[in-house]
């Protein structure tokens, strides 16, 4: 988690992160804003905020008197923008980071192309 | 108006000559958990026991759901405030505190009483004479959560607590709050691990208010702005600067506000960093403003626009 | 409130969660602790009396005189005086020094505290004026304490009045209870300043009254020469409640807590 941002926004990634996991599958309920502020110890209106957010983007939806649901294509949606944003977010910094320390693209390219295999045979 | 369970007008506070709360105005919503925070002798503790009836105020308006709490048993009768250095009656054992209490409070939950003193490993029969720093704090917190008052105050409720012990009140005062909502005004120095629970925060400076917001709105009323001196100064311009540290030619220094575009574009052409705040830092940048330096309080928001936006969320 | 009826308190007391009333549960407050208020005056006495036997075992195995005019003598026994007053004031001190911070941090109003607290003060007289007339009745049954010793059946208390005895034994302690809470609470408003500017007060105020009982010509003497004891315990109980009436003038607008 990204100590610098909101704590607010830090509940809804980790939601986000629990659906693309599998950990919430479409269509069942996700735990309430009160067992969300207890588990991560911060303030109610913290918690529902967090996930109010998920309802405005679509990803959770409100069953009223019942709780909050992981919406259908909830998984893929995030999926997507995801992806779009894996590009400034992961691959900038780490060409940045190669870049300072003299780390040509090709040579970036095989360390990925190495690790991935390693990690593909474990 | 009716919606805050706390509200001062241009309260003033004075011993002899020396002003202790100067013209203060705020509002606490009701059922949020506030921080009170600032330095020592910043005012915390004359504003609860003004609000508690306790201190005279010696000028100005302070109310307590509605009304003047001074002298105010209805009012009263729901609050609930254990000093840093609370007084008990001589030769009170702890039980004697907790059983007394159920008298003073329609609300009491004697179990959860039973389970706090469990909790904090709280020895009933030893007098509180002999109790330690931290078993007293506990004794505060045993009254002040099982008093179930629709207003609660308590001032510096983790000293002499270890971590363990913060963590457990913590937790309870969440559980507990989330049950049976009502206002909690907490002062506090560990706004690192405090920061969290608090939905709104007001902080004082020599009496005065320097910031009443919610935690969100005050950790983004100031950032951070970090790189080689030349640069920072530059972007800096004639912004406020709260706290400022050097390293060599770096320089890091903390600024009241946000950071507009204009000057995102212009400190990352500069190679500068823009971070933010956290709420501790934020309240100690405070804690080094003069007397009579300007405050952010007057460029925040009011408190219940910011609390009419965050109920439009839920 | 629901949780109330829910939930058993502490185990030693099963009705100790209902919220009292008002004034009750400031009343209840000074009693919480049963040694204070009930257990160590009992404590007073009876060390006080059993001071008293062994005084009058020695003098008669070493004085030369008839054991029944050394009884006598016992009649002169001031203990019952002025055993328990000393305890009395710091009694009444603390209920303001340290009693009232803690009520009021739940929610007592000043009036509130105050008021139960001379309801607590006014029952605690009437419990050592009705021990101290039972104390005189098991005197008179024992034999003075099988050894003659006078404790409670003196001159002072009345002489075996039982009346008398009730009187004082309340007249004293409120006096000094009330007393104790009136310095407290200029304590607790003026600091020892205050404490000070009382006690030359008080002082000036009883020189003024005596002045001017001398030079009215009022008879004094004719007016204790009958009845006494009892006469002296209303002017304790008078005295008692101008000092009651006194912490309330100087606690409504005093500061409390700090």
């Amino acid at each position: 988690m990204d100590e610098s941002k909101p704590i607010f926004i830090q509940v809804a990634e980790q939601i986000e992160g629990r659906i693309l996991d599998g950990t919430y599958p479409e269509e069942t309920q996700v735990p309430s804003t009160n067992e969300f502020a207890a588990y991560m110890r911060i303030n109610p209106a913290t918690a529902g905020k967090g996930l109010n957010r998920l309802v405005d983007t679509g990803v959770l939806y409100k069953r009223r008197g019942i709780g909050m649901f992981v919406a259908t294509g909830a998984r893929a949606t995030l999926t997507a923008t995801r992806r779009e944003a894996f590009g400034d977010q992961y691959v900038i910094p780490l060409l940045h980071e190669a870049a300072r320390l003299g780390i040509d693209p090709e040579e970036l390219i095989a360390m990925i192309g190495q690790r991935a295999a390693v990690a593909g045979q474990a | 108006m009716m919606n805050l369970a706390i509200e001062t007008r241009s309260l003033t506070k004075k011993y002899g000559n020396t002003t202790v709360l100067d013209n203060l105005t705020l509002g606490i919503e009701k059922n949020t958990i506030c921080g009170l925070l600032g330095r020592n002798g910043a005012g915390k503790t004359t504003l609860m026991s003004i609000l508690a009836g306790q201190e005279l105020k010696t000028s100005g308006q302070a109310r307590v759901l509605g009304a003047e709490p001074f002298e105010n048993a209805q009012v009263l009768a729901g609050l609930s405030f254990a000093r840093e250095n609370q007084k008990y009656p001589e030769e009170f054992k702890v039980s004697h505190v907790v059983r007394a209490a159920a008298w003073f409070y329609a609300g009491w939950d004697a179990d959860l009483a039973r389970r706090l003193v469990g909790e904090f490993r709280l020895p009933l029969k030893t007098p509180i004479k002999k109790l330690s720093r931290g078993q007293l704090s506990a004794v505060a917190i045993v009254v002040g959560l099982a008093s179930r008052a629709p207003v609660t105050f308590f001032d510096e409720p983790y000293l002499g607590l270890d971590a363990t012990a913060r963590g457990i009140f913590y937790d309870l005062l969440l559980e507990d709050y989330m049950e049976h909502p009502r206002t909690i005004l907490m002062s506090t120095h560990l706004i690192d691990e405090a920061a969290n629970l608090l939905e709104h925060v007001v902080v004082l400076q020599d009496g005065r208010k320097v910031l009443d917001s919610s935690v969100e709105e005050a950790t983004r009323s100031a950032f951070t702005l970090s790189g080689t001196a030349t640069a920072v100064d530059t972007a800096v311009g004639g912004r406020q600067i709260l706290r400022s540290q050097a390293l060599g030619g770096l320089r890091s220094v903390t600024i009241a506000g946000n950071p507009d575009e204009r000057l995102r574009t212009e400190a990352k052409a500069a190679g500068l960093e823009v971070g933010p705040v956290t709420l501790q830092e934020l309240v100690a940048a405070f804690g080094l403003l003069e007397s009579g330096e300007s405050s952010l309080a007057a460029a925040s928001s009011p408190p219940q626009t910011q609390h009419e936006a965050e109920e439009a969320i839920r | 409130m629901t949780t109330n009826q829910l939930s058993p308190a502490l185990p030693e007391d099963r009705n100790a969660h209902r919220p009292a009333g008002p004034l009750m549960k400031i009343v209840r407050l000074h009693f919480a602790d049963p040694m204070r208020l009930i257990g160590v005056p009992m404590s007073i006495f009876a060390t006080t009396t059993a001071i008293c036997v062994v005084i009058m075992l020695l003098l008669r195995a070493f004085v030369p005189m008839d054991p029944a005019e050394l009884s006598e003598g016992f009649r002169y026994n001031q203990a019952p005086l002025w055993c328990f007053g000393g305890y009395f004031v710091s009694v009444g001190a603390m209920a303001y020094a340290r009693t009232m911070p803690f009520a009021m941090g739940m929610g007592a109003t000043r009036r509130q505290y105050w008021a139960g607290t001379a309801i607590a003060l006014l029952l605690e007289s009437v419990y050592i004026g009705v021990a101290m007339t039972v104390f005189l009745a098991i005197e008179k049954a024992t034999g003075h304490w099988f050894t003659g010793t006078h404790m409670f059946d003196v001159y002072v208390m009345g002489n075996g009045s039982y009346l008398d005895i009730f009187l004082m034994g309340f007249g004293i302690s409120m006096l000094t209870l009330f007393v104790g809470t009136m310095f407290a609470s200029v304590f607790v408003r003026w600091n020892q300043k205050g404490v000070l500017l009382v006690v030359f007060g008080i002082i000036a105020v009883f020189l003024l009254l005596a002045w001017m009982l001398l030079t009215l010509g009022v008879d004094v003497v004719s007016f204790f020469s009958t009845d006494i004891v009892a006469r002296v315990a209303v002017v304790l109980i008078v005295l008692g409640m101008l000092s009651a009436a006194g912490s309330w003038l100087v606690l409504r607008r005093a500061p409390v807590g700090r």
